[in-house]
């Protein structure tokens, strides 16, 4: 190479230091390679690293006259090289220790060293320092700190190395708690900056949670603790739990057998598990795959489940070795409260007695009611009896009875602390024993370019991000705060890719997973049925609105179809954003939120009706004095504020405020039991738009009345709404298409469909429609429709606070408006708020009920049965039309 | 050598990827975008109630192609991203002086 002449000051010695480095490392390679356990190849290495420093240690020494300084310099390895589990292309760490008051005398020793250290080819840390100065680091840095409990003498004075040593233990000791503290701060630093949770798809093997860097953390805070840093000595002491300290072991010699075998590879140090680096250990571990499963994703199932374990038993160690401030106990106890004689619930957290420890033990109903109070309280579960619910947990029934059901969906259904709750009962193998599928989906990596996360970490990031968007000011956290049910939404969110893993398609699989889940957790039909489609079909809305124009009306009326009622709806828009945000970070931005807050709008016309949030209470405000001013001063003024302030914001912004006027003037000059009737042609759609303004009290079922009107008369009805006013005043607006006029209908024609809305308001039983059959170039298009897809009803009750809402999806009939108008008044329903939308062949009917009280229909049973009657009355309805057209 | 920088509707990119890959048109960088042009944004009419949409959601798409290549390479963009409507999006052309693989240094077309 030509580097060695360009550096003609390089002595022989370090020359013949290089090679012997390089030779050991290639002979270190071939013992590796033949499968030599990680433990003893980096022993061999420091050997190795030992013999080479020590040699040009000496020749320095000799070279330099220094050896009076004998008793006076130590040279001592520290950090990863004084443990000895080096990997072949480690950093070095050196420390030159010295008597105070020889710095003059060290100095050229020191930079000799460190000179020819480097020339040999050796990746160094240096430093030189006496005891004191060495102490004085470590006490203000704890990664100086940690570094030096791994402190190892190589050659120089064992005094002075015994010296420092003592002096260091000593002050390490009487810091013991804030030591710690600043251990794992400085630790928890290092994680966030190579990712926090275990299972970043592309791991840093030494510094990501629970790396061999967790390990170290142990021993660092055995040594802080107990003086001891061998993991062996305090299991000896009692301090480690032998299934904790076997859990370490294996992970450690893994983990060190894979870092080995990474440096070698590469060369150089390299600590990053990438994708390309994560398909060539598979290989060479001689992962096999199966049915679903990679080769990759199972070696780096293997590695996340090593180092899961590796972080818990870290952590537990670490919150058992705390020195407890007795004063805080005691605080402890003075501030907290029992609840029912089993959980003490204290200032800082929530932890069973030891009556409540024992009901702990092997009863499932329990460990969620703990959990669920825990998430009442907004408390986090002590450690003592994460570890005791932990211990637990193997011997738990896979068999869920009611109670333990109830207690579930009531943990499910606060946001407040639910992601952390349900990842602790996920660690602590619980939630499996709920929901059976969680244990295929542990550790599961999905190997593509887009997740970020494992399948089960995937899923609960999806919970936690959708809690999140309880403060968050856009319309997720609007939908988000207004839904009734979260529960649902977070059940959904929680198996939503649990199917992946196996060679069908993880959707089909997710639903049946779904399916067994709301069985086993009692679900009801109607509650099973949005689950199973949320888990089905979560990936369909972020398919349309990303693939699709979604400014085609058809495709948005198919989607609202297939989604079926505005509380799905609104579930399957925070789902999406929470599922593509739970992928990693930076995924879900403003621009895709925004693409799909568009599609959520859309389809709410179609479902609910009301667009939520449409204007602002300003413009709203401003529109109302608008009408007023228009009105004039009059002593009426009182009803017109009534009156404006029930007018919902569609229609107030959608009429200029002088028109407005008008028709309120008139409305209040409706005398009690009277009826106004008012057609206009409206140029710009072709339609004629028809209002009728009565009161509730002239008749029952005012609304398909009109509706049936309107039918006789042979109008097509595209859109309907009715309002509800202050003192029973009714206010319903038809917009309908006229087939006998072409272009703008004759003034007597809308007389004569006026006068027919009034009169079918007169007559007891209204106006029984007679439909006709009229030959027009229309009805080409009927027989594409002669299949239509069957009709479907579907019942949303959380959605509103005052109403249940029907949404009705059928093909359009003539007739079918009044028909299922009909069957809910003959339910007795009250219709408040519809919203007719009919585009091509598609009804898409959404009705605001009460049952005559004025209530919300909450009984199953009847809900059931209004269901069922209604869609028997479009059947019956479709077959008579069918047969008309036969005969016809 | 020249830069084409296509504003597209975000559902179009599925399209226009393949149209241009069937061409052997290889290699594209996407951007999500917001912006307007002559429309000046959209604004929603729900029921008479307007409400303003100022940017409007677009993909911009980036290919380096030589010379030779630039009319195919609009030709093709257009007929994958045309739906008709307003708001289809426009192609820029931009000259390049150099284009530089970073893995092995090649320069010019070699490195597109």
């Amino acid at each position: 190479m030509s580097i060695v002449p360009a550096m003609p000051a390089m002595r022989a010695n370090v020359v013949a230091a290089r090679e012997r480095l390089a030779e050991g490392r290639e002979k270190l390679r071939r013992r590796h390679a033949k499968g030599s356990p990680g433990i003893q190849v980096c022993g061999a290495l420091a050997d190795l690293f030992d013999t080479v420093i020590l040699e040009l240690f000496e020749a320095a020494r000799a070279e330099l006259g220094g050896a009076d300084t004998a008793d006076t310099v130590a040279l001592v390895a520290h950090g990863g090289y004084g443990r000895r589990d080096v990997a072949p292309f480690s950093d070095i760490d050196l420390m030159l220790l010295y008597s105070a008051g020889l710095e003059r005398r060290v100095a050229p020793l020191a930079q000799r060293i460190v000179r020819d250290l480097f020339d040999a080819g050796l990746a160094l840390g240096q430093s030189v320092r006496t005891p004191a100065q060495a102490c004085q680091f470590a006490r203000r840095d704890a990664t100086i700190c940690t570094s030096l409990a791994e402190s190892r003498l190589l050659a120089g004075s064992e005094a002075l190395f015994g010296k420092f040593l003592r002096r260091f233990r000593r002050q390490s000791q009487r810091r013991a708690a804030a030591l710690m503290t600043a251990i794992e701060t400085a630790r928890r630093k290092e994680r966030l900056q190579y990712g926090e949770t275990v299972y970043l798809l592309e791991p840093n093997v030494k510094r990501s949670r629970g790396g061999l860097r967790d390990i170290q953390l142990l021993r660092w805070i055995g040594f802080v603790r107990f003086g001891l840093n061998d993991p062996d000595a305090l299991r000896l002491r009692g301090d480690l739990p032998p299934e904790d300290h076997d859990a370490v072991r294996r992970a450690q010699e893994f983990l060190l057998r894979l870092r080995n075998e990474m440096h070698f590879h590469a060369g150089k140090s390299y600590d990053l598990l990438d994708r390309a680096e994560q398909l060539r250990l598979a290989e060479v571990y001689e992962f096999k795959g199966d049915a679903g499963l990679l080769p990759v994703e199972q070696f780096m199932r293997e590695y996340f489940r090593l180092t899961d374990g590796v972080s818990h038993v870290v952590q537990r160690f670490i919150a058992n070795s705390r020195p407890g401030p007795r004063w805080g106990q005691w605080l402890g106890l003075l501030f907290s409260h029992q609840f029912e004689r089993d959980f003490r619930i204290g200032p800082t957290q929530i932890a069973a007695n030891a009556r409540g420890l024992a009901k702990l033990k092997g009863d499932l109903e329990q460990i969620l009611r703990l959990a669920d109070l825990a998430n009442l309280y907004d408390k986090p579960i002590g450690h003592a009896t994460c570890e005791a619910i932990r211990a637990a947990a193997p011997g738990l029934s896979d068999e869920i009875t009611g109670r333990t059901a109830d207690r579930f969906l009531s943990l499910l259904s606060q946001p407040a602390r639910l992601a952390s709750l349900l990842r602790g009962l996920h660690e602590m193998g619980v939630l499996e024993k709920i929901i059976p599928a969680f244990g295929h989906a542990r550790c599961l990596l999905q190997f593509n370019e887009y997740h970020k996360y494992t399948v089960d970490e995937h899923c609960l990031r999806a919970v936690e991000i959708a809690t999140q968007f309880q403060g968050d000011p856009g319309p997720l956290g609007s939908v988000y705060r207004r839904l009734r049910r979260k529960w649902l939404l977070h059940l959904a969110l929680l198996l939503h890719d649990l199917g992946k893993g196996y060679a069908e398609d993880h959707s089909e699989v997710g639903l049946r997973i779904a399916r067994e889940t709301a069985r086993r957790l009692g679900l009801s039909e109607a509650d099973t049925e949005t689950l199973c489609f949320l888990v089905h079909k979560h990936l369909l809305m972020a398919h349309l609105a990303f693939r699709r124009d979604t400014s085609d009306n058809q495709l948005v009326v198919r989607f609202a179809v297939e989604v079926g009622s505005p509380e799905a709806m609104q579930m399957l828009f925070v789902l999406t954003a929470a599922d593509i945000s739970a992928v990693g970070p930076g995924v879900l931005n403003a621009w895709k939120i925004e693409v799909l807050a568009d599609l959520h709008r859309r389809t709410m016309r179609h479902l609910a009706g009301e667009t939520p949030a449409l204007a602002s209470e300003e413009s709203l405000r401003n529109r109302r004095s608008a009408v007023l001013a228009c009105l004039g001063d009059s002593n009426r003024r009182p009803w017109f504020e009534k009156q404006l302030a029930e007018l919902s914001a569609a229609y107030l912004l959608g009429m200029p405020p002088s028109d407005l006027a008008s028709e309120l003037n008139q409305l209040c000059s409706l005398a009690p039991g009277e009826v106004l009737a008012l057609g206009r042609y409206q140029e710009e759609t072709g339609t004629i738009e028809y209002k009728v303004g009565t009161f509730e009290y002239v008749t029952p079922g005012v609304f398909h009345k009109l509706a049936g009107a309107l039918a006789h008369k042979g109008l097509q009805i595209l859109s309907a709404e009715i309002h509800t006013l202050a003192d029973g005043l009714i206010f319903d607006r038809f917009y309908v298409h006229d087939p006998d006029f072409a272009g703008t209908p004759a003034p007597e024609r809308i007389d004569d469909v006026c006068r027919a809305l009034v009169e079918s308001l007169r007559q007891p039983s209204g106006i029984q429609p007679v439909f006709r059959r009229v030959w027009r170039a229309g009805a080409e298009r009927r027989p594409a429709a002669l299949t239509p897809l069957p009709a479907q009803v579907r019942v949303d009750n959380a959605t509103s606070n005052r109403y249940t809402i029907f949404d009705v999806f059928a093909a359009d009939r003539m007739g079918l408006l009044y028909t299922i108008a009909r069957s809910l008044f003959q339910s007795g329903l009250s219709v408040s708020v519809a919203k007719i939308g009919t585009y091509l062949d598609q009804v898409v009917d959404v009705f605001y009920v009460t049952d005559q009280a004025g209530r919300k229909v909450s009984d199953e049973g009847r809900l059931k049965e209004i269901r069922l009657r209604l869609l028997a009355a479009i059947e019956e309805f479709e077959r008579q039309e069918s047969q008309r057209k036969v005969a016809w | 050598m020249k830069k084409i920088e296509a504003i597209i509707r975000h559902f179009k990119l599925e399209d226009v990827k393949n149209a241009l890959s069937e061409q052997g048109i290889q290699g594209m960088t996407i951007t999500e975008v917001r912006g307007f042009g002559r429309q000046k944004g959209h604004t929603e009419m729900y029921r008479g109630t307007e409400y303003a949409v100022d940017f409007v959601p677009k993909v911009k798409v980036e290919v380096v192609v030589p010379n030779a290549d630039v009319r195919k390479a609009i030709d093709t963009i257009m007929r994958a991203a045309q739906t008709g409507q307003i708001g289809d999006g426009k192609i820029f052309v931009v000259s390049l002086d150099e284009t530089v693989r970073i893995r092995t240094g090649e320069t010019g077309e070699e490195a597109i």
